[in-house]
């Protein structure tokens, strides 16, 4: 081992086995007798769980016995564990950017099973790389940023008002962003919700006027964030408010403006069914409940002259001057729930969608379920009005399937049209409802007894993914699938077909992700920052994500996610402050002023200054990507903790000669 | 004098590649890789950097020079960037740097730039296995004889 | 068996999606899902299984397969490795196989003798196939040979004077039959002969020509497109819009072949048809969904083909159209033998069954374009 000298790098090794992981494969003590041989290296120590308490004390006994002024662990991942052992570091007097990790699990031990000669090789190649690295390594200092104590939620499903309320009952003043004229969200046009077969907007309701009731929450309807700029703490967002055409102070939501409008559209709230007009109120207990009017369906664009909405208001709140309008705010951290859609069958024409009149999806079927449905509640069939007196639901259409979804819509679907099948049973106990289902998912509270409640009642489930419906000249339906569990393929005759459409993300996802800069998985979903131990979080500092937009979420999982995004965003918002991350871009006297790194940087956090002809970084928006650093002709130009130096010196032990 | 004498001194022929990954997603996807524990050959070495955007061509030289027969730059997919367009900046220079290779004489398909995201674990080992097998139909790289050659290379052991 | 179809077809969850598709269900007791099942949970590839001979390879399984199984694939691979084993009588005594197999002793492909213009330096070649030989053994009433005819003057129309590829069979029969060994002589010869005639284009106006030449050769690799004659048609052929209005009097349909299925060639030939300006009607079942003539492979001619057969023209029976296209030879026999027995025993009964033609698409065009009886369509 080196000698002791002053001022110089006093490296101590940390090895891990980490249990079998790492050590029923690398050969732990070799790899740190190699390393106990390495320039600066002054200790070594081996542990069974290096991250265990006892670990990281073994960690902070060495730094003070031998007095290190650099760490090196070779264990796991920084991508978990990095956190841990910076801060580890730090109780012992070690500035957190002295310790250099060495992952020899997951890169490793995990990756040469069946290789351990070849995995203690490179597992020593890692940790002389890391030596050598850590040799050169500087502290860092992390600079402090005010965090502004407003919040923004982009969408106001369940998941989103869930959050704004928590936020706003802490005092923190939140801005609710909804693109529909009305709060709500997918739950409020379910009829019932399952297991307990509440009614949806019955329980909804109150929650929605308690959001607009609560003080702190600035509800900004029928707009959209169009851009957002800055950085933890400080983003500054632009929302665009469609104009209503409706002077919302002076609205009260009587609807004798829709009730007069001759324009018919199909209702979109009622997922197409019944008619609406132009002018129209979203839906009775819409919040806030004002009228709107969709121009692109009205007269006036046209060019005709219709007043009949301005006629019927007896306020005079219709407004045809209203335009477009931008507002910017300036909030600390931001809460994106844009929710999900149910996948749309019709590109496709999954079994006979949009060919067939009585084939229709779920959502439209809870539509006509619902008494304030177009059919006040009454169950009928497109073709003939009759009502339908054999009813067959189909699972997973659009899901666990290679040619739509892969993913599985986390048994909502399965639960949905369980439930749509009891409430219809219920009602009208001679209806025989087959449910076709490959596996019921019913992993929750109460839902296994949902499902027992479903077999109970009498609902045949046929367990078998049909291949074809086929209507017949009566309008009836055909469906063919093979029942698995019987071996037989069978032909069952129905009044109507009800698709059990799959959870997909809603088509807002990718704009948002693009705004945000938050990546999103190979499915379209937003990513987390982890699946397991961050699933409100996203790796970008300030942002968080919850509901459907991060997978298919039932209501009270989306409920969670809204209060534990409001919490993680508290946690900001309480202190007032954040640490910005230390590996930024600096540049040094001899930039040369060519400007080729501003151009290269996607955050514009790089200026040229004319007068010095040089560039400078503004600290708290450079994110460290290190692209100007690459860019550089001359070098002048260095990524915090990936310096040129920093880097070239693991490359240049990247290999043992032999 | 036969086979039998020359097998020592040539050693079975295994790849030694360097993966430069992102820290947000290759890096992420070859944990992942690593917690399904899709194999691949040990000759990899993967080098943390922040975006692939940070990879100059001088590490990659550093790369060759340093014993590497092949070189992998991996980011996230265009679009997916955590810091927007980084990896798209790699992109054009990792063209270029395979250009220069050409020219050098090492040979363009020893550099690659792969796109790899957190959620491909099991790309990230399958580009390492099917590079490695590239690799070692190419045969070792030309730098390592004529290093071994040139006396005062720049092999730094300090 | 091979890994990577054995690897896939273990993502099976047992929907049960590909029976209730399969063709061959209604007709048998055939389970693709049981046949997996089989496989994944008792490890049993029922090498001895007699029922593996009667698939059909349609492709149903495998198009609407929400995990990717490739069902065909695992029924190709079996057969190719326990053809040798089969009992005599599960194979067919196909002429056409021996044909093929014969081909392999002569070093001459097809006869090559049709209408219309042909060049010697073109860049595309025109296989006509076994059109010939299927005039010799198939009396079903149908004169194959004016396909190939017919073909290449639709080619001619678009501006396409084609040379005429000597080829050997493409060997589709035989490959479905498990005969791997004929196929790979006969897939070795045609590639060979392909690369020396200097073809880059190679048009067929065969469903199961256009599949094997696609999917079983590996022509892409020397730069050689493989072309279905619908795809040409539909985006160059062109009708004048009284030709249009003449012929909106026709009303047709279209059957896909199963060897369309494997690349999802479906709106080519439909195109192509809608251009004439026929009315057009969709049957029930198409494309993905579409049923099996009943004798994908020339495997068997037994009481399920036929009835197969049989089930396919009740449905287009009910739509009451005037002609029914198809692209493939094998579908167009298979149905025309069944017209055709109906017609004969229509002597001794008065009411014919089928009162509707099956023509091949190439043929259909090529009378609506150049007979001078135009509607003896």
């Amino acid at each position: 081992m080196a000698k002791e000298k002053e001022g110089e790098e006093r490296i101590g090794v940390f090895v891990c086995r980490c249990g079998v992981n790492i050590g029923g494969v690398v050969d732990c003590d070799e790899v740190a007798r190699y390393a106990a041989t390495l320039p600066g290296v002054v200790c070594v120590s081996v542990n069974k769980f290096t991250c265990s308490d006892s670990g990281q004390a073994d960690i902070q006994e060495h730094i003070r016995k031998y007095n290190l002024n650099r760490v090196v662990v070779a264990a796991c991942t920084p991508k978990t564990h990095e956190p841990t052992f910076r801060v580890c570091c730090e109780e012992a007097g070690v500035n957190k950017y002295l310790l250099e990790f060495v992952n020899i699990r997951d890169q490793c031990s995990w990756m040469h099973i069946w290789d351990h000669e070849g995995a203690t090789k490179k597992a020593k190649d890692l940790v002389r790389m890391g030596v050598y690295r850590a040799k050169l390594l500087e502290p860092l200092e992390e600079s402090e940023v005010a965090v502004d104590r407003n919040a923004l939620v982009i969408g106001a499903g369940v998941a989103g008002m869930q959050a704004a309320m928590d936020l706003g009952d802490m005092g923190f003043h939140v801005y609710l962003v909804e693109k529909e004229p009305s709060i709500g969200g997918r739950m409020a046009r379910f009829d019932k919700v399952f297991p307990t077969n509440d009614c949806s907007i019955c329980i909804l309701g109150p929650k929605m006027v308690e959001v607009a009731r609560n003080e702190n929450i600035e509800i900004m309807s029928y707009a959209e964030v169009v851009e957002v700029e800055g950085f933890v703490g400080n983003f500054e967002v632009t929302i665009e408010h469609k104009p209503r055409y409706v002077d919302v102070d002076e609205c009260t939501g009587c609807a004798q403006c829709a009730e007069k409008c001759p324009v018919e559209v199909p209702y979109d709230f009622n997922e197409g069914f019944g008619i609406r007009g132009a002018a129209y109120v979203p839906f009775p207990q819409a919040v806030p409940l004002r009228a709107v009017i969709d121009l692109e369906s009205c007269l006036r664009s046209e060019g005709k002259e219709c007043k009949a909405c301005i006629k019927a208001c007896e306020r005079g709140a219709i407004d045809f001057s209203q335009e477009k309008k931008y507002s910017k705010v300036k909030v600390g951290v931001i809460i994106v729930a844009p929710g999900f859609v149910t996948y749309d069958p019709e590109p496709r024409n999954d079994y006979g969608y949009g060919i067939y009149d009585n084939v229709i999806t779920t959502m439209e079927f809870e539509r006509l379920l619902n008494a304030a449905g177009p059919t006040e509640g009454h169950v009928i069939r497109a073709s003939d009005c009759k009502e339908p007196m054999r009813l067959g639901f189909i699972n997973c259409v659009g899901s666990r399937d290679i040619k739509t979804n892969v993913h599985c819509s986390g048994g909502v679907c399965c639960m949905f049209n369980m439930k749509n099948a009891i409430l219809l049973k219920e009602k009208r106990p001679e209806i025989s409802c087959y449910l076709f289902y490959m596996d019921i998912r019913a992993p929750f509270r109460g839902y296994e007894e949902f499902y027992n409640r479903a077999r109970e009642i009498g609902i045949r489930f046929v367990r078998g993914r049909p291949s074809e419906v086929i209507e017949k000249e009566n309008g009836n339906l055909v469906i063919r699938a093979e029942d698995t569990l019987k071996g037989v393929v069978r032909n069952i005759e129905v009044d109507l077909v009800v698709l059990g459409t799959g959870i997909v993300p809603h088509s807002d996802i990718e704009k948002i992700s693009k705004m945000l800069k938050i990546p999103r998985a190979a499915d379209g979903l937003l990513m987390e920052a982890h699946p397991k131990l961050g699933p409100v979080d996203t790796v970008l500092g300030g942002v968080f994500v919850a509901g459907g937009a991060s997978g298919p979420k039932d209501i009270p999982f989306a409920v969670a996610q809204g209060s534990g995004a409001a919490s993680r965003a508290a946690r900001l918002l309480v202190t007032g402050k954040t640490k910005i991350e230390g590996i930024t871009a600096a540049s040094d006297e001899s930039c040369i002023g060519c400007g080729f790194c501003v151009d290269a940087c996607p955050y514009g956090a790089l200026t040229l200054d004319e007068k010095e002809n040089r560039v400078m970084v503004v600290g708290a928006i450079c994110k460290g990507c290190g692209t100007c650093a690459a860019t550089c002709p001359v070098g002048a130009m260095e990524q915090r903790h990936f310096k040129n130096v920093q880097v070239e010196a693991q490359v240049k032990n990247l290999f043992a000669l032999a | 004098m036969g086979a039998e004498q020359f097998e020592p001194t040539f050693p079975k022929f295994e790849p030694r590649i360097v993966v430069f990954c992102c820290n947000w997603c290759s890096y992420a996807g070859a944990d992942l890789a690593g917690v399904s524990r899709y194999q691949y050959p040990p000759g990899v070495r993967i080098v943390r950097v922040m975006c692939s955007g940070r990879v100059e061509p001088v590490f990659i030289f550093d790369a060759f020079k340093n014993g590497a027969d092949g070189v992998i730059v991996a980011g996230c997919h265009p679009g997916e960037c955590h810091y927007v367009s980084g990896n798209l900046n790699a992109e054009r220079r990792v063209e270029n740097t395979r250009k220069a290779l050409d020219y050098l004489g090492l040979g363009a398909e020893r550099l690659r730039l792969e796109w790899i995201s957190a959620s491909e674990g099991m790309k990230f080992a399958e580009v390492m296995r099917e590079f490695t097998e590239e690799i070692k139909e190419l045969g070792p790289s030309p730098m390592k004889s004529r290093l071994n050659r040139c006396e005062n290379h720049e092999i730094s052991r300090d | 068996m091979n890994e990577e179809i054995v690897k896939v077809s273990r993502l099976c969850y047992q929907c049960g999606e590909c029976t209730a598709a399969c063709p061959l269900r209604r007709v048998s007791k055939f389970s693709p899902r049981g046949f997996v099942y089989n496989l994944n949970a008792n490890g049993v590839d029922t090498a001895e299984n007699i029922e593996q001979w009667n698939c059909l390879i349609c492709d149903n399984c495998y198009t609407i397969c929400p995990q990717g199984v490739d069902f065909p694939a695992l029924i190709l691979n079996l057969r190719s490795e326990e053809a040798a084993n089969a009992k005599e009588d599960i194979l067919a005594h196909s002429v056409f196989s021996e044909i093929a197999t014969f081909m392999t002793f002569f070093d001459k492909g097809v006869p090559t003798e049709f209408k219309g213009e042909t060049d010697e330096n073109s860049e595309y070649g025109y296989f006509p196939g076994c059109l010939d030989y299927l005039d010799l053994f198939m009396d079903v009433g149908v004169n194959f040979h004016e396909i190939g005819d017919y073909a290449i003057k639709l080619l001619n129309k678009i501006g396409i004077k084609p040379r005429i590829a000597s080829l050997k069979c493409c060997g589709h029969d035989v490959l479905f039959q498990g005969n791997y060994k004929v196929f790979e002589q006969l897939a070795s010869y045609n590639t060979e002969k392909i690369k020396e005639l200097g073809i880059k284009k190679l048009v067929v106006s065969c469903a199961e020509g256009f599949l094997t030449f696609k999917k079983y050769y590996e022509l892409e690799a020397i730069g050689v497109e493989v072309i279905h004659i619908s795809q040409l048609l539909s985006e160059r052929m062109e009708f004048s819009d009284v030709e249009k209005a003449r012929n909106r009097a026709i009303t047709v349909t279209y059957h896909d072949p199963c060897a369309m299925k494997r690349f999802q060639l479906y709106e080519a030939p439909r195109d192509a048809i809608k251009k004439s300006g026929v009315k057009y009607v969709e049957l029930m079942r198409s494309k993905d969904n579409s049923l099996c003539c009943g004798v994908s492979g020339m495997m068997n001619c037994n009481d399920m083909s036929k009835a197969l057969r049989a089930f396919r023209l009740d449905e287009v029976k009910g739509m009451n159209v005037d002609v029914l296209i198809t692209t493939c030879p094998k579908c167009l026999s298979h149905l025309s033998c069944l017209k055709h027995e109906s017609e004969r025993e229509e002597e001794k009964e008065t009411e014919g069954e089928y009162n509707f033609e099956i023509v091949d698409l190439a043929v259909f065009l090529g009378r609506l374009l150049f007979s001078v009886h135009k509607n003896s369509i």
